[in-house]
């Protein structure tokens, strides 16, 4: 018994000690905890700097502590609590922390966001065309459209930077001429119908704006178009045709001197066609003339041509067939139309003529000469019904 | 032994010397014989019909007047076509015109057929055609197609336009041509590029007989104004 009670004790005792030992055991094994920081996420203009880790980076541990920051982009940042960092485009950094015993802590992670506009454009359409191309180059805009309202227009960065909380994207509209004011302003990538109001020079704007960052900042991290902004000038187009025409009422009229229009004022192409705040409008009803040898239904020779020009008191003239313009046509060719450059009073087209003829030959009243560089040129020397591109110079001959 | 060698070795080079001027003269051949291709060539069928299709709002550049007279006649049947077809009669004049380069006899039965298919008040695009088919005939003439000057004699008299099925008035014009005297006058401009030496006898006898009394200075202006439209074509070279 005693031995039974005393192996009893000696087993007792066996198994506190066990337990003592491995209470101590695991006493000795638990170390102190590490509590890591990589910094909140957050949103920079590029090029500027941002210090990642927090304040401070990791919190208890056994010292010394190793920091290492890795990216999604490649970049590694060996052994620094709080690093700076100017990432080019929005980069997630990862942190691993180890202590002196080795220990290795639970990562953290923090995404610096960049905003950037260096690849971005400023496009611009009007609001009212659903499926009209966006154009990226210095804007002109005609005030007092044909619609008589003034155009609401739609702008966009594109590509618009993506990722962004949706206020650091900002924008403006400044009317730079009269009271240098500001006419709107917003947050996002895109501005939709804004009206333009007065005369002269506007500026469309689009930065980044994180804390600290001036909106006048005129680095990549800003972009700005300028709109020049004008009234149309109207081009008064009085009509006369020979009663040996086909009819011609004044709703056709309207509707060549519209498509006319169309033709110069709308932008056919991003660069090498320009909006020109130009409209041509009918003067009055369409004028009738009876055929007779000074007031010829057919041009064939020089004196036709005055003689038309100075007996019938009409713009636009039109006639059955032209067959001398300056020169004579030679044989098998025909022409739409023929002008004195520079005289708007001495315009004769042919009967059934489209727009085109009729704004080409509009162009040389104002004094434009021919542009054969492109087939699409509406002072093309001939017409396969593309022609629609004027540039700037031109334009202007029509805006004078 | 060595005066042999120096005249072997002088003879050797004059060879070659006829030679280089052989091969010289053979270079030139082959370059006059390029120019002379390329000047040759003519367009392809589709580059004649895109041509043939072209209509000038005011002005002709050279060096379209030169590509023009490279129009390949293999391109007809297709300019026949557009012809034929309605939805192309915005080309119409200007195809026909085509013929001015490329017709020979054998097309002035099918530009006739053309007129003679016309019927009532015929529209603008057929009008212009038909005042090319009168252009065409004249450069005919100018190129000695005798078929061509035939039709225009039969043109220059007014029973021959009585004949067709179509106007080109709504309405007669008020103290202005009758259709048929139109068509005379019109067809006297068409007759101008044939650059005949004795065309103002037959701008005269033609007005002459076609004149009456209310319209004599209607006539005599268009007399002196188709002469002065004649004397303009014989500047032309074509």
């Amino acid at each position: 018994m005693n031995m039974q009670n005393g192996l009893k004790n000696k087993l007792n005792l066996f198994f506190l000690l066990l337990i003592s030992g491995i209470f101590i055991a695991l006493t000795v094994s638990v170390k102190p905890l590490i509590l890591v920081d990589a910094g909140d996420d957050r949103v920079i203009c590029l090029g500027d700097v941002t210090t990642l880790g927090g304040n401070p980076t990791t919190t208890g541990g056994l010292t010394p502590i190793t920091y290492e920051w890795t990216s999604n982009t490649g970049e590694t940042i060996p052994n620094v609590p709080n690093p700076d960092v100017s990432p080019i485009e929005t980069t997630t950094y990862f942190l691993n922390v180890i202590d002196a015993d080795g220990f290795e802590c639970p990562c953290d992670s923090v995404t610096v966001s960049v905003c950037a506009l260096i690849g971005s454009n400023i496009e611009y359409k009007k609001t009212s065309e659903p499926n009209d191309t966006y154009f990226q180059q210095t804007g002109r805009v005609c005030l007092n459209d044909p619609n008589n309202i003034n155009e609401a227009y739609t702008f966009r960065l594109n590509p618009a930077p993506v990722g962004l909380p949706l206020n650091v994207l900002q924008w403006d509209i400044w009317d730079l001429d009269f009271l240098n004011e500001i006419q709107a302003t917003g947050i996002g990538s895109q501005i939709n119908g804004f009206k333009f109001e007065d005369e002269g020079t506007t500026r469309v704007r689009f930065w980044c704006d994180t804390n600290g960052n001036s909106m006048f900042d005129a680095g990549e991290n800003h972009k700005e178009v300028i709109f020049e902004v004008m009234p149309f000038n109207i081009q008064e187009v009085s009509v006369a045709r020979a009663t040996t025409t086909a009819p011609l009422t004044n709703a056709n009229v309207d509707g060549i001197l519209t498509n006319s229009t169309t033709l110069v004022h709308e932008k056919q192409h991003p660069t090498n066609d320009t909006r020109c705040c130009v409209r041509f409008t009918r003067n009055g009803g369409i004028g009738n003339w009876i055929p007779a040898p000074n007031r010829p239904d057919v041009i064939n020779t020089a004196a036709d041509f005055n003689n038309l020009n100075n007996n019938i008191a009409a713009r636009v003239k039109v006639v059955r067939q032209i067959k001398w313009c300056a020169n004579p046509a030679a044989p098998g060719v025909m022409f739409l139309g023929c002008t004195t450059t520079g005289d708007e009073d001495e315009v004769v087209v042919v009967e059934g003529t489209t727009a085109q003829t009729w704004a080409h030959e509009l162009g040389h009243s104002v004094g434009l000469p021919h542009r054969d560089n492109n087939i699409n040129n509406l002072m093309y020397f001939s017409s396969a019904g593309n022609e629609t591109l004027i540039n700037a110079t031109e334009c202007s001959k029509f805006e004078d | 032994m060595q005066q042999n060698v120096v005249n072997s070795k002088t003879k050797n080079e004059n060879k070659m010397k006829y030679l280089k001027y052989i091969y010289f003269l053979f270079f030139i051949n082959f370059c006059l014989s390029g120019i002379n291709a390329q000047s040759n060539d003519l367009l392809s069928v589709e580059e004649t019909v895109s041509l043939a299709k072209t209509a000038y709002f005011d002005f002709i550049p050279e060096e379209d007047m030169l590509k023009r007279k490279l129009m390949n006649p293999d391109a007809k049947p297709i300019l026949y076509n557009i012809l034929n077809d309605q939805k192309q009669k915005e080309f119409w004049a200007q195809v026909i015109g085509a013929f001015a380069e490329i017709g020979e006899k054998e097309d002035i039965p099918l530009l006739i057929d053309f007129l003679r298919k016309r019927e009532g008040m015929i529209d603008n695009y057929e009008f212009r055609a038909t005042l090319m088919i009168f252009d065409v005939l004249g450069a005919m003439v100018y190129k000695e197609v005798n078929e061509a000057d035939y039709v225009l004699n039969q043109m220059l008299v007014p029973e021959y336009w009585g004949k067709m099925n179509f106007t080109i008035f709504n309405k007669q014009p008020e103290s202005y041509y009758s259709f048929e005297n139109y068509m005379v006058v019109r067809v006297l401009y068409g007759y101008a590029y044939s650059k005949k030496q004795d065309f103002d006898l037959i701008v005269a006898n033609t007005l002459n007989s076609i004149g009456n009394s209310d319209k004599k200075e209607l006539f005599a202006f268009e007399a002196e104004n188709i002469i002065e439209f004649y004397e303009e074509i014989l500047k032309l070279s074509y």
